[in-house]
């Protein structure tokens, strides 16, 4: 029951009851003050406190005991009781309730208040209960053990509370029964048959009585009996233990006795044996400290850095502590200078290109344990590594390359081992070592350190990585080429922020490419224009023959469209899945920059490239470099551009945009392609060389009719006409050259005669017509001197060349008419020149006509007709039956040339 | 009769009754734009128009002069208005037909200076520039605006003669050049007597006091040039244009290669100048019946200048330096800092081939063979910003 006391309740025993301070309380308890005060704030470990507290708890249990039992005492003046009870509750206040229960009810009789003291007694258990509370509220524990006695020892024990039933002498179970009362009473109050009935029951509760005391009599004589048994066994046993117990005091008693002279005989030496074993340890000591230095030099030479810091750091505190001792300040200085030296070999070590990685590390870490600074190790380290990092990285980079993607599996087999090892050594070394106050500091510093360091590095490794890749150009290897570098890195993992730069590693590397695909086709399409021109060039007017000239032109287109299509196969390997996929999150944005290429390629090559031509053309000022017939090519080229070309193209490019939606996971951004457009401006661009080649080949016809008009000294002055000037037949074969040469490469439409056939077959409708319009116009022209809308007329359509020979042709001769007018304008003319001049005109006027079969030129004749009526200072009509014959004697001689010729 | 053009319509054309080539712009007139336009009639009378435009009203006639035979051209003396030279071709023309059998032998051209009489009604010939052969091409007056010389070229030779006065006729100081086909010369006004004279399809360059070759531009073109103008404002730089229907700018310290090209005209380019102020503005007159105007910032004296916008700025009128820095400068200057084709005028329906500056800056007139007189003005977007550089 003391065990159930808790530890808190003997604290808040203290706290109610005891008034004192602490130091009162120990003196009188016993106890430490400190432990008390511990106990009393919750630390229950001393024992000497918690005794105390008890004692201070029974004492004062008992004292309250004593008080009431004192109170009671001087209420029944009963001493001698008092006395053998406060005795006997002295024990233990529960284990005397407990007790004094039946002793109290064996002499309870005497004395019916002792059951008053007995609850007044029990009430105690609550402890602080008030003592006066002596009537019927006990708690439910005293009322349980007073029930358990009233069956044991029958009704009327322990009833004392219930003093009305107790007292009633008419009450057979009761204390105070008088049988000659009952019986007055029963026999006065009852009826006879009630009397016979009460004896009846009577009776037989005697004889239940009866027989329940047989059977406790008997019960309690077996268990007598038993205990007579138990008792003679204990008996002997006692007997046989009494040897034992002897035999074992004398044993006792010879080992006291040895131990006592092995005692006395030790006692002399003992001091001495512990004085040499301490001597023996310290020389020990003393002979370590002095093989120090050695011990340090061996490990040196045996580069067991490690042991030679264990040694030094442990005994350099001895050391340090009789530094004042000459001979230990000697081996001091030997070790230092010995750490010095290893010092420095090892931070030779580290700086060293040779050292190996491990090597490396552990040198720094022994820096690090002989406590040298930590920044001093840190930049010695990053900067050995970085050396070393970098002459690796320059060794890979000379190396020659074959094949890129061993070279990249080597790079990256090298380098990136290399580099983690880097870095997780260094964060070993640095970043997870520390541990002082401001390492939180420090290692920020060193992480600092590390980006820093790494960031180089891996950008030297990427450049490297770049500026090979760029000097290959299969795409295939590339891209293989790439995935490893991306995967290589990724294995790296992200704790650095490396992933950002493979990004940028690849997209440049992809953009790279396909900028060198397009600068590629660009170069090559010039080199094959190049070509075309330098063939030109040297074949001269052979290309004239047969099919030459058009076979040249469709070999260069044909070029030209091949490269676009290589360009395309160059192109999807970037979108065929690939086995990471690594470039499909680049996809879109390949796809993106391929789009705009495009684009710019083609308004390159359309806008552009063409017309690059004629400027070239136009600043070289050797103007044989490039002929007009190249610009003539140049333009079919175009054409069949426009034609086949594009539309290849644009075949080529869905099936471009199918594989890269298929090959790519993202969605793609399609530009729309304006294929009608493109053929619009290449179409434009060929007919802008078209003109260009069309003023070209009208200057050579300009020139022709120009030096006609100049090498007559003398307009003013000229004999009358009587033939066609030869300058006009000079003039009409260029133009057959040049339809010859047009036709070789332009469709030719069919109002297109060609000349020779058609100038045997429809020389007399030509004629006819020619006859006739040339009877009306000079007339008109006379009466009507200025004809200002013919010629805008004229101008408006010369900027409009078709693909065509005819139109071609025509807009040739129109401008080299064009450029005659200008040339008759500046000169003066006679009646005979005027004459001449109309005669030639009117020729041309058939001529043409037979050629081309219609009166396009009809215009401008008329104006040169009426410039020369103008210049001339006095135009006397010409018979337009002189002109007629001059003309068709001509053309008739011509023809009669052409069939001698045949 | 001729004067029934002179009412006061708004119009920038004027018409004349004959064919024309002669145009000339009278600079001595700093302050109204005033032109000398000549008729080129081998038959029918010819007679020398004074034109004056004036910005928002139009051309108008001032007067019409009379003048013996076809003019080719006409160079108004920068020194006095009222005296011109022109070159005539005396072969045609009904008046003098006794000439035609007796003076064949290449003097038909001939070159006289005129003055305008007071009276504003008829012009009266000083003296005759004797001695050349062949074409005479337009008489070229010292640009500084003195009369200290004149230089003259026919087909072969240049002469420089001396001093002008109304008294006396002047001399030939030096002939020099002996060259064929020479079309067309040019005073440099930056570089004392430096001439460019081209022949043919080349262009020589000579100092002309000591009838010295200085540089020359062999083949320039590939056809004949049929004008040269040094820029105003910077010395070294030369323009040509002729039948390659290209304009060509030089710098004569290089002849190898022209320093520009533009192409663009259709036909003949028959004149091109530079503006006498704002030499990035180029106007070019060809047969093919239009006039372009052009800008050449990247060698014009406007690149030079840009670093004084500021000063310049600062001496302007305070309301047009209001409007000014209300304008967004900057997206215009980008435009105009391209060397590249401004502007093509339509107006003409023949061969142009004359044009002219004007005394406003930013004004020029053309004149086409059918007798059609155009003035015209630089876009706004180009004059605007111009007009502070």
């Amino acid at each position: 029951m003391s065990q159930s006391i808790s530890d808190i309740k003997l604290v808040k025993f203290y706290y109610r009851h005891y008034k004192l301070g602490p130091q009162d309380f120990c003196r009188e308890y016993g106890g430490n003050v400190d432990g008390l005060n511990k106990f009393l704030t919750g630390n229950y470990d001393s024992l000497a406190a918690r005794d105390a507290l008890r004692a201070f708890w029974e004492r004062f249990n008992t004292n309250q005991l004593m008080k009431s039992q004192a109170g009671d005492d001087f209420d029944d003046d009963d001493d001698e009781f008092n006395s053998t009870f406060g005795g006997d509750s002295m024990l233990s206040p529960i284990k005397g309730s407990g007790l004094t229960s039946p002793m109290s009810s064996s002499s309870g009789s005497t004395n019916t208040t002792n059951s008053g003291q007995i609850t007044g007694n029990r009430s105690f258990s609550s402890l602080a209960e008030a003592t006066a509370n002596n009537t019927n509220n006990g708690k439910p524990e005293s009322k349980r053990v007073r029930n358990l006695l009233k069956t044991y020892y029958g009704p009327g024990i322990g009833e004392g509370s219930d003093s009305s039933s107790m007292n009633d002498p008419l009450n057979i179970d009761g204390p105070s029964f008088n049988l000659n009362n009952y019986f007055d009473s029963i026999v006065r109050t009852s009826t006879l048959n009630q009397l016979i009935q009460k004896d009846n029951q009577m009776v037989s509760e005697i004889r239940t009585l009866d027989g329940d005391m047989k059977t406790l009599v008997y019960d309690n004589y077996t268990k007598f009996i038993n205990a007579t048994d138990i008792i003679k066994k204990m008996k002997t046993n006692v007997e046989n233990m009494e040897e034992g117990m002897a035999l074992l005091s004398k044993n006792m008693d010879l080992i006291t006795n040895c131990s006592e002279k092995i005692n006395s005989t030790l006692s002399v030496r003992r001091d001495r044996i512990d004085q040499l074993s301490g001597l023996q340890k310290l020389l020990q000591k003393l002979q370590f400290l002095t093989a120090l230095p050695s011990s340090l030099n061996h490990c040196l030479a045996m580069q067991a850095y490690n042991q030679a810091v264990r040694y030094y750091n442990s005994n350099s505190g001895i050391l340090k502590q009789y530094s004042h001792i000459p001979s230990f300040q000697n081996i001091q200085n030997e070790c230092d200078s010995i750490m010095k030296t290893m010092k420095d070999k090892l931070y030779e070590r580290l700086s060293s290109l040779s050292t190996s990685q491990t090597d490396c590390v552990e040198s720094a870490e022994v820096l690090m344990d002989l406590l040298e600074p930590v920044e001093l190790v840190r930049s010695k380290y990053l900067e050995s590594r970085k050396h070393h990092t970098i002459t690796l990285l320059e060794n890979l980079e000379k190396k020659s390359v074959e094949h890129i993607t061993d070279y990249i599996k080597e790079l990256n087999a090298n380098f990136l081992s290399e580099y983690s090892y880097n870095i997780t050594s260094y964060k070993s070394l640095f970043i997870n070592r520390l541990d002082g106050s401001d390492s939180k500091k420090e290692r920020q510093h060193s992480l600092l350190q590390l980006e820093e360091f790494s960031k180089d590095l891996f950008n030297k490794y990427l450049n490297i990585a770049k500026s090979k890749l760029s000097s290959f150009k299969d795409p295939i290897e590339k891209i293989i080429a790439l995935e490893i570098i991306n995967s290589d890195v990724s294995k790296l993992g992200s704790e650095l922020s490396s992933h950002e730069k493979i990004t940028n590693i690849i997209n440049s590397t992809v953009h790279d490419q396909i900028d060198f695909y397009f600068d590629n086709l660009q170069k090559t399409i010039k080199e094959h224009i190049y070509q075309l021109n330098t063939t030109l060039n040297e074949k001269r007017d052979e290309v004239l023959e047969g099919h030459t000239l058009q076979e040249l032109s469709d070999a260069t287109s044909k070029a030209i469209i091949n490269d676009i299509i290589l360009l395309f196969a160059n192109l999807k390997p970037f979108f065929l899945p690939t086995e990471t996929q690594f470039l499909s999150s680049y996809q879109d944005t390949i796809f993106t920059k391929i789009q705009v290429k495009l684009q710019q390629f083609f308004l390159f090559l359309v806008n552009i490239h063409f017309l690059e031509y004629l400027d070239i053309i136009a600043t070289t000022p050797n103007r044989e470099q490039f002929s007009g017939r190249f610009l003539l090519v140049l333009s079919s080229i175009c054409l069949y551009i426009e034609n086949k070309g594009i539309t290849l193209v644009v075949q080529l490019m869905s099936e471009f945009i199918t594989v890269a939606k298929q090959g790519s996971k993202k969605e793609l951004n399609v530009f729309s392609f304006n294929a009608p457009d493109l053929c619009k401006r290449i179409r434009e661009t060929g007919l802008q060389i078209l003109n260009v080649f069309t003023r070209l080949s009208s200057q050579k016809l300009d020139k022709i009719l120009k030096k006609g008009l100049e090498s007559v000294p003398n307009w003013l002055v000229l004999k009358e006409p009587r033939d066609v000037r030869p300058v006009i037949d000079i003039y009409l074969e260029e133009i057959l050259k040049f339809q010859n040469e047009i036709s070789k490469l332009l469709p030719v439409v069919n109002h297109l005669h060609s000349v020779k056939s058609h100038s045997r077959t429809g020389s007399g409708n030509g004629t006819n017509t020619g006859v006739n319009t040339s009877n009306n116009t000079p007339d008109s022209h006379r009466r009507n001197p200025s004809s200002n809308t013919n010629t805008t007329l004229f101008e408006k359509k010369v900027d409009h060349v078709d693909y065509n020979t005819l139109s071609v042709l025509i807009a040739i001769v129109k401008l080299s008419l064009k450029s005659f007018n200008e040339s008759l304008r500046l000169k003066t003319f006679g009646t005979n020149g005027c004459h001449q001049i109309q005669i030639d005109l009117h020729y041309l006027k058939l001529s043409l006509y037979d050629m081309f079969g219609s009166n396009s030129f009809d215009n401008l004749l008329q104006e040169c007709e009426t410039t020369v009526t103008e210049r001339c200072i006095d135009p006397l009509p010409l018979a337009k039956s002189i002109v007629t014959k001059i003309c068709e004697t001509k053309i008739n001689k011509k023809k009669n040339n052409e069939n001698e010729n045949q | 009769m001729f004067n029934t053009n002179t009412s006061n319509i708004s119009t920038n054309v004027y018409g004349l009754s004959q064919k024309t080539r002669a145009l000339s712009h009278i600079t001595a007139e700093a302050d109204v734009n005033r032109f000398l336009v000549g008729t080129t009639a081998l038959r029918e009378e010819n007679e020398i128009a004074l034109l004056e435009a004036k910005e928002g009203e139009g051309v108008r006639c001032i007067s019409i002069f009379p003048h013996p035979k076809e003019i080719h051209s006409i160079t108004s003396c920068p020194f006095d208005a009222s005296l011109f030279f022109s070159v005539y071709n005396t072969s045609g023309g009904g008046s003098n037909n006794s000439n035609n059998d007796n003076n064949n032998t290449n003097n038909d051209f001939k070159s006289s200076l005129w003055r305008i009489n007071e009276s504003m009604d008829s012009i009266d010939e000083l003296f005759e520039l004797k001695g050349h052969t062949g074409t005479i091409k337009p008489i070229i007056c010292d640009p500084s605006g003195s009369n200290n010389f004149i230089i003259s070229l026919d087909d072969s030779n240049i002469r420089l003669w001396s001093k002008i006065d109304d008294q006396n006729e002047p001399t030939v100081v030096k002939q020099f050049g002996n060259l064929s086909k020479l079309s067309v010369g040019s005073i440099n006004p930056n570089i004392s007597n430096q001439l460019a004279t081209a022949n043919d399809v080349n262009i020589k360059g000579w100092d002309f006091r000591n009838a010295k070759e200085t540089f020359s531009m062999d083949k320039a073109h590939s056809e004949q040039i049929r004008d040269i103008d040094f820029n105003p404002n910077k010395p070294y730089y030369l323009l040509s244009a002729g039948d390659d229907c290209k304009l060509k700018i030089w710098d004569t310290r290089q002849t190898k290669d022209p320093v520009k090209i533009f192409s663009g005209h259709n036909h003949w380019i028959w004149s091109a100048k530079f503006n006498r102020y704002h030499d990035q503005l180029i106007i070019t007159s060809s047969s093919d019946n239009t006039v372009k105007l052009w800008n050449l910032y990247s060698l014009s004296s406007a690149v030079n200048s840009e670093n004084n916008i500021s000063n310049s700025n600062e001496q302007q009128s305070p309301n047009e330096q209001q409007q000014q820095t209300q304008q967004p400068i900057k997206q215009k200057k980008n435009k105009r800092n391209e060397d590249q084709l401004i502007k093509t005028y339509e107006e003409h329906e023949d061969s142009v081939y004359n044009i002219s500056w004007s005394s406003s800056n930013f004004l020029f007139a053309s004149l086409s063979y059918d007798g059609r007189f155009v003035v015209n003005n630089v876009p706004k977007e180009y004059s605007d910003i111009l007009s502070y550089i």
